[in-house]
C-alpha cells in the first residue's frame, strides 16, 4: 500500500477519470496534471508566548 | 495549502495537530477541491493548520497561538482570496479568536473564516452540517436500493462532531445506532440502539473533554471493547466519521460477509484503495467521503453567502438547502456513473467534481 495519503487520493481520481471521455479542451488544458500540484504553499512559523513567559516557534 | 480557484476562493479546514505534515495537507486539499466542485458552490480547494495540540494547552496560550497564527495568516486570506474554517483542534472558540484577531488587525467584518460563533456572523446548523449531511446521503443510497433508514442498524466510528451529528440524524431517522469510537477502541450499544438522551449525555460529557472509555465505566448501557474498531459489528449501514484509512480490506470483508448495504463516509478518505475495491467487489455500495461529507462545507458556503449579503439564515432554512445540497450532490454521482440502479458512487464523485473544475480550468485559459 502507498504511504502517501496524497498518492493514494490523486490515484484514486486518476483511475477514475482516465478511463472517461472528456472534452478535448480538458487534454489541451492538462485539467489533471494541473491537480496534481498545489497553486501554492505558504508557510510561516507561528511565534507565541506560554504562560510560563517562554517563547514557541511552531512552524505552519 | 492553497490548491486550486478556478471556481471560487480558496476554503477547507484550518487543522491544529501535533503530527499533521505536508503530505496529509496535500491529501486533504486536493479532496477539497473537489468535494467543494461537487456541492455546486462556487468555493475553491485549501487546507492548513499548525503542529499544535489545542488540548494540551490553557485557555490563554490557546488564544495567543491562535493570536500569533492570525498576526502571519492576515497577508494571505480574505473573504474573496482563502476563507478556512475549522477542523480537529480548531473548534467554534479558536474560529472566534482567529477572526477577533483578523478583525482588529484589518478593521473589516467580512466573512473571511467560516464556522464562526453566531454571534461573529457564525450560521446555525454548522456544526451538525457534516454529519446531518451524510445520513441525508446515506438514505438517498439506501432509497435507490429500494431501502428505508427507518428500522436499520448502524454502526458509527468516531467520536468528534461529524460522529456525533451523524449519529443523531441515524437516531432522528428511527434507525439503531450500535456504536461509536475512538483511537482506544469502540463503544457498543445494545440491540435497540443509542437513544436520544443518552448520545445527549454522550455530546456533553465529550465536549467538556471526557473520553469515550472514562465516560464508559460507570454507565451500564454501553460497553466500551477496548483495541476494536465498530467493523466487526453486523449492520445495515456502516458510517466511518473517525479518520483516514480507519477501514482496511479486511473491515470491508468483515461487512461484506454481515450484509452491510451500504458505507457512506463522514470521515476524508477512511477506507483504504483496497477497502474500496473489495467494497465494490462483494456488493457493498459505498458514498465516498467526497460526496457523502460535503454538508459541512456546503453550509459553510452558505456562511459565507450570509455574510455576503449581511442577510441571516435561521437553522431551519440551513438544514433544509443542505438536504437539497446533498440530494443535488447524490443525483450528480448517479447522472456521472452512468445511471444504474446501483451506482458508482466513486466513480461519479470523482468525474462529476472533475467535470466543474475542468470546465473553469479551460474557461480561464490553460495555464
Amino acid at each position: 500500500m502507498s504511504h502517501s495519503l496524497f498518492q493514494q487520493a490523486f490515484d484514486e481520481i486518476r483511475t477514475q477519470v482516465e478511463s472517461e471521455d472528456f472534452p478535448a479542451s480538458f487534454e489541451r488544458a492538462d485539467v489533471l496534471e494541473r491537480l496534481r500540484h498545489p497553486d501554492r504553499v505558504i508557510r510561516f512559523t507561528v511565534r507565541w508566548i506560554d504562560d510560563e513567559k517562554k517563547v514557541h516557534h511552531t512552524p505552519a | 495549502m492553497q490548491y486550486c480557484n478556478a471556481i471560487g476562493p480558496y476554503k477547507g479546514g484550518l487543522r491544529f495537530a501535533p503530527n499533521v505534515c505536508e503530505d496529509e495537507f496535500l491529501f486533504l486539499a486536493l479532496e477539497q477541491c473537489l468535494k467543494n466542485a461537487l456541492t455546486g458552490l462556487p468555493l475553491g480547494g485549501g487546507k492548513g493548520g499548525a503542529r499544535f495540540r489545542t488540548s494540551d494547552h490553557s485557555r490563554h496560550e490557546v488564544l495567543r497561538f491562535c493570536q500569533a497564527f492570525m498576526d502571519e495568516y492576515v497577508r494571505h486570506g480574505g473573504a474573496d482570496v482563502d476563507v478556512p474554517a475549522g477542523d480537529i483542534g480548531v473548534g467554534s472558540r479558536e474560529i472566534g479568536w482567529l477572526y477577533g484577531r483578523w478583525a482588529k488587525l484589518t478593521g473589516r467584518h467580512v466573512g473571511m473564516l467560516t464556522g464562526k460563533p453566531e454571534e461573529l456572523g457564525g450560521i446555525p446548523g454548522r456544526v451538525e452540517a457534516t454529519g446531518y449531511g451524510t445520513v441525508r446521503f446515506a438514505m438517498r443510497m439506501l432509497e435507490r436500493l429500494d431501502r428505508q433508514i427507518d428500522g436499520l442498524r448502524v454502526t458509527v466510528s468516531g467520536a468528534g462532531n461529524v460522529a456525533l451529528y451523524a449519529a443523531e440524524r441515524a437516531i432522528l431517522e428511527g434507525a439503531r445506532v450500535l456504536s461509536l469510537s475512538n483511537s482506544k477502541g469502540t463503544a457498543r450499544f445494545g440491540d435497540g440502539g443509542l437513544t436520544r438522551e443518552q448520545l445527549d449525555e454522550i455530546k456533553e460529557a465529550t465536549a467538556e473533554g471526557t473520553r469515550l472509555e472514562a465516560f464508559a465505566q460507570d454507565r451500564s448501557w454501553l460497553e466500551f471493547a477496548e483495541g476494536t474498531t465498530p467493523w466487526s459489528i453486523e449492520c445495515d449501514v456502516a458510517l466511518p466519521c473517525a479518520t483516514q484509512n480507519e477501514l482496511d480490506e479486511p473491515d470491508a470483508r468483515l461487512l461484506a460477509a454481515g450484509g452491510t448495504v451500504v458505507v457512506a463516509e463522514g470521515a476524508n478518505m477512511p477506507s483504504t484503495a483496497a477497502a474500496v475495491a473489495a467494497m465494490k467487489e462483494s456488493g457493498v455500495v459505498l458514498g465516498p467521503g467526497k460526496a457523502a461529507n460535503a454538508g459541512g462545507v456546503a453550509v459553510s458556503g452558505f456562511e459565507m453567502i450570509q455574510n455576503a449579503t449581511r442577510d441571516p439564515w435561521t437553522r431551519k432554512e440551513v438544514l433544509e438547502r443542505l438536504d437539497e445540497v446533498m440530494d443535488e450532490i447524490h443525483e450528480r454521482c448517479v447522472q456521472h456513473s452512468g445511471n444504474g440502479k446501483r451506482p458508482d458512487y466513486v466513480r461519479g464523485a470523482n468525474v462529476a467534481s472533475f467535470y466543474r473544475l475542468g470546465r473553469a480550468i479551460v474557461a480561464t485559459g490553460p495555464n
